[in-house]
């Protein structure tokens, strides 16, 4: 019985307005299309990330805060860049209340790099601006992020995780300069934020 | 919540649609019924373009802001 | 006033009380990192405002109102005063200790290790009892939650809980699962170390646990929310709520998916592999579903309202409903800031695209905008809706409740908005001063400085809504009718036992977590010497003698 939508009776709904099976089906068929779209995204994650070596670090590897300059991969020798037999490039960086070391950081761009860090004190972490280099240093563990830098380009490279009352002065610099640039450095100039 | 003087489980009387001070419920309750007989059309348009809008800025993200940073790992 | 009323308006007026200072603090926050000048511009006092900002804004007012709203929940939907009422006031006694102690450690300067207080930085003790009490005293309330919706069982064998109490009870075991991790944290790593029992700190452990806590505490604080979408909302809009029936079925993806997902906070961490890494990313995937399943729900709950108001046509029904309601209102805006803020959310967690974002202000821009946003302003609504039937006076003014939600709404993009762009030009979080000289940070600094302007309409959204609530004390009394709860199109008269209890679901959350957390977690006992000296926030808190 059809009602004058200008004249309305008051009293409370019906049950039913919509019918149980219609309520169900809308239901599932919502749940449906968007479980499909989840899947769809968890595929482009999954193909990505085996086509495009798209993963997060996770290489689980232990080292001692404590005597990261006495002994080991992280003597201040051996911090900077350094070329692999490879080819590739290899990063060491120590992360420490409130600096990168060493500060300024010279890599070839068009080349395989390694950068592998650790904390000599608390939880650190960097980025490079508009890239996908990210990662956390967490004190115990060696942090390693692998990329490729297709342009060249100058990056400020800041600690991301609070590490204490100084932790906004802890940025390092990175700057990506032509391959034949690179090779022709020494280990100490690459370590050089003067221009050259 | 004055429960002193009503001890009856509110969540399921029917008598709390439409109690005095609410909004009051039916307008035109069979036409609404009419209208949401093949289901709430309009809940699928907004949902829908909301969650259309919200994945395809997903896939926008991954494809030319994400995957142009480089390749890690 | 009624015992279960007092019991929930103090715990209300303790997370609001906590709440407008907090606000203050991140306009503060915001105006000392921008470019502009700012008053007691120091890094010590803004390191100290970011442990309290985040201290009272993600433990105590959040804390407080769940369960405030889950004592008011349980006595309105069961219609009976609640059990435990005695162990409730202690609960809240024990959360309040705890609130001060943590509060007044912080003010001291012993405590700048912010909410997260990762290891192996150290604070004072007392912060961590302090943390400690609140947390856990909370879990008093957790037991009175459970055993009210037993008791309510027992006395009515065979009906269905009424859906308020079945989401609140939901809620509070999803809230005792997730805090094990914290409470685990600062008992066996943090408090020890406090107390000078233990040398060395799991630092890695510590952060492993924590992250149990850090994904599923999200979900612990959006639920009142999304019970107001359920039984609150329809109601409100002169409708029905859609489906009772998928409205227990989102409660309980959410307890059961929202714990065993965690790891996507430690997507770049050095100490997980990526097998784990990925596991917890497809798992989090599973946890958008009852999100997006209570926006079909909501939205349809919405249309009957429209439809029954005379709407026509395929949107019709948005116009006619009821707009000057502010919890109608609270939901539209609520809404957007949902769909803006899930955005975010799906990039944070999509495993390797996670190293975009990571540590950025687009993490904090993200979780203000959800939780800050969506989820905080149905706080505000589920609040009008409290206070008249507490208090017995109706809100003074509709009007100023929703110019409150709408300075909310803008004022939280207005924030967020730029916050976002800039944490995807790589700018850092939580950091106390930028070199906006250096050419590669300046061009953040007009981002910054919009949130500044920002934080200035939050401001004097959060004292708008104080006003409000404080203006709802005074005034003639007014017989307010009881607290209501929307009823569904087709009220069920039995639900399977699956959706009335919670026993099948315990055991499976039991199942997954051992499955996304055993080896994660188990590692760390068995990993050769990994641990590591504290390093106090001020020296005093240093490992004796390591270093």
């Amino acid at each position: 019985m059809a009602e004058q939508s200008s004249d309305p009776p008051r009293g409370p709904l019906p049950d039913g307005i919509v019918p149980e099976d219609v309520v169900a089906r809308t239901e599932k068929r919502w749940i449906v299309i968007m479980a499909a779209m989840l899947v769809a995204m968890l595929a482009v994650v999954v193909l990505t990330g085996i086509t495009d070596a798209m993963h997060p670090s996770s290489n689980v590897e232990v080292i001692d805060p404590t005597t990261l300059h006495l002994r080991g991969e992280f003597v201040e020798s051996n911090l900077g860049a350094a070329v692999e037999p490879d080819g590739s490039v290899t990063v060491r960086i120590i992360a420490a209340q409130y600096e990168f070391v060493p500060r300024c950081i010279q890599v070839p761009a068009g080349t395989a790099i390694t950068f592998r860090l650790a904390s000599a004190d608390v939880v650190h972490g960097f980025l490079l601006p508009d890239t996908n280099v990210n990662t956390m240093v967490v004190p115990g563990f060696v942090a390693e992020v692998r990329t490729r830098f297709v342009r060249q380009g100058e990056y400020a490279m800041p600690c991301h995780e609070f590490c204490g009352l100084g932790h906004h002065a802890m940025w390092a610099h990175v700057s990506v300069v032509p391959k034949e640039r690179f090779a022709n450095r020494t280990s100490v100039e690459r370590m050089s934020c003067a221009a050259q | 919540m004055r429960i002193d003087e009503s001890i009856q489980s509110t969540a399921h009387s029917p008598a709390h649609v439409g109690a005095p001070g609410r909004v009051d419920a039916p307008i035109s309750s069979d036409e609404a019924a009419r209208a949401l007989r093949a289901g709430p059309i309009g809940a699928y348009i907004v949902a829908g373009i909301s969650v259309a809008l919200v994945f395809i800025a997903w896939l926008v993200f991954y494809f030319f802001v994400f995957m142009p940073r480089g390749s890690i790992g | 006033m009624q015992r279960s009323s007092r019991l929930a308006l103090f715990h209300y007026w303790v997370a609001f009380a906590s709440f407008l200072p907090a606000v203050l603090l991140g306009a503060w926050q915001m105006l000392v990192r921008s470019p502009l000048p700012a008053p007691l511009d120091d890094s010590g006092a803004y390191y100290a405002s970011v442990t309290l900002h985040g201290t009272a804004m993600a433990y105590a007012v959040t804390t407080f109102f769940t369960m405030g709203f889950g004592y008011a929940v349980a006595a309105t939907s069961l219609g009976r005063p609640i059990r435990g009422a005695t162990a409730a006031w202690i609960g809240f006694v024990i959360c309040l200790m705890g609130t001060v102690m943590a509060v007044a450690t912080i003010l001291s300067g012993r405590a700048s290790v912010l909410y997260t207080f990762y290891p192996p930085l150290m604070a004072s003790g007392w912060y961590y009892g302090g943390a400690f009490l609140l947390i856990g005293g909370s879990m008093i309330w957790v037991v009175v939650m459970i055993l009210n919706m037993t008791a309510w069982k027992r006395d009515n064998p065979g009906r269905p809980v009424p859906l308020p109490m079945f989401a609140i009870a939901a809620t509070a075991i999803l809230w005792a699962w997730a805090a094990a991790g914290v409470l685990l944290e600062l008992l066996g790593i943090l408090l020890p170390r406090a107390f000078g029992w233990s040398d060395l700190i799991d630092a890695a452990l510590g952060r492993t646990l924590f992250s149990v806590t850090l994904h599923a505490i999200v979900y612990f604080w959006l639920m009142p929310a999304y019970i107001a979408f359920y039984t609150l909302v329809p109601l409100a809009a002169g409708g029905r709520m859609y489906s009772d029936t998928m409205g227990r079925l989102a409660f309980i993806m959410l307890l059961v998916f929202s714990l065993p997902v965690g790891m996507h906070h430690l997507f770049m961490d050095p100490e997980h592999g990526s097998g784990f890494k990925f596991l917890q990313s497809s798992l989090t995937f599973l946890v958008v579903l009852p999100t997006l399943l209570t926006v079909f729900s909501t939205c349809a709950s919405l249309e009957i309202a429209g439809r029954v108001r005379g709407g026509r046509g395929l949107l019709g029904w948005i116009p006619a409903l009821p707009w000057d309601e502010p919890m109608v209102l609270a939901v539209g805006l609520a809404l957007v800031m949902l769909g803006l803020g899930g955005f975010g959310g799906l990039i944070n967690m999509s495993y390797a695209m996670n190293a975009m974002i990571h540590n950025t202000s687009w993490v904090t821009a993200h979780f203000h905008l959800i939780f800050g946003g969506a989820v905080v302003i149905m706080y505000f609504a589920i609040a009008y809706e409290m206070w008249p039937r507490i208090t017995g006076r109706p809100l003074r003014s509709k009007r100023l409740a929703r110019t409150q939600l709408w300075l909310w709404f803008w004022g939280m993009l207005i924030t967020t908005i730029p916050w976002h762009i800039a944490g995807l030009m790589g700018q850092p979080r939580r950091v106390a001063a930028f070199d906006y000289a250096d050419p590669l940070i300046a061009r953040m600094g007009p981002l910054v400085n919009m949130s500044v302007i920002g934080g200035v309409i939050l401001s004097s959204s959060a004292i708008l809504l104080i006003v409000i609530l404080v203006r709802s004390h005074f005034g003639a009394r007014a017989q307010a009718e009881s607290l209501a709860y929307a009823i569904a199109v087709n009220p069920p008269e039995r639900v399977p036992s699956a959706l009335n209890g919670f026993g099948l679901w315990n055991a499976i959350v039991a199942v997954l977590m051992v499955l996304a957390y055993g080896y994660p977690i188990g590692q760390f006992f068995f990993l050769e010497q990994h641990s590591v000296p504290a390093v106090g926030i001020t020296s005093q808190f240093d490992s004796g003698g390591r270093r």
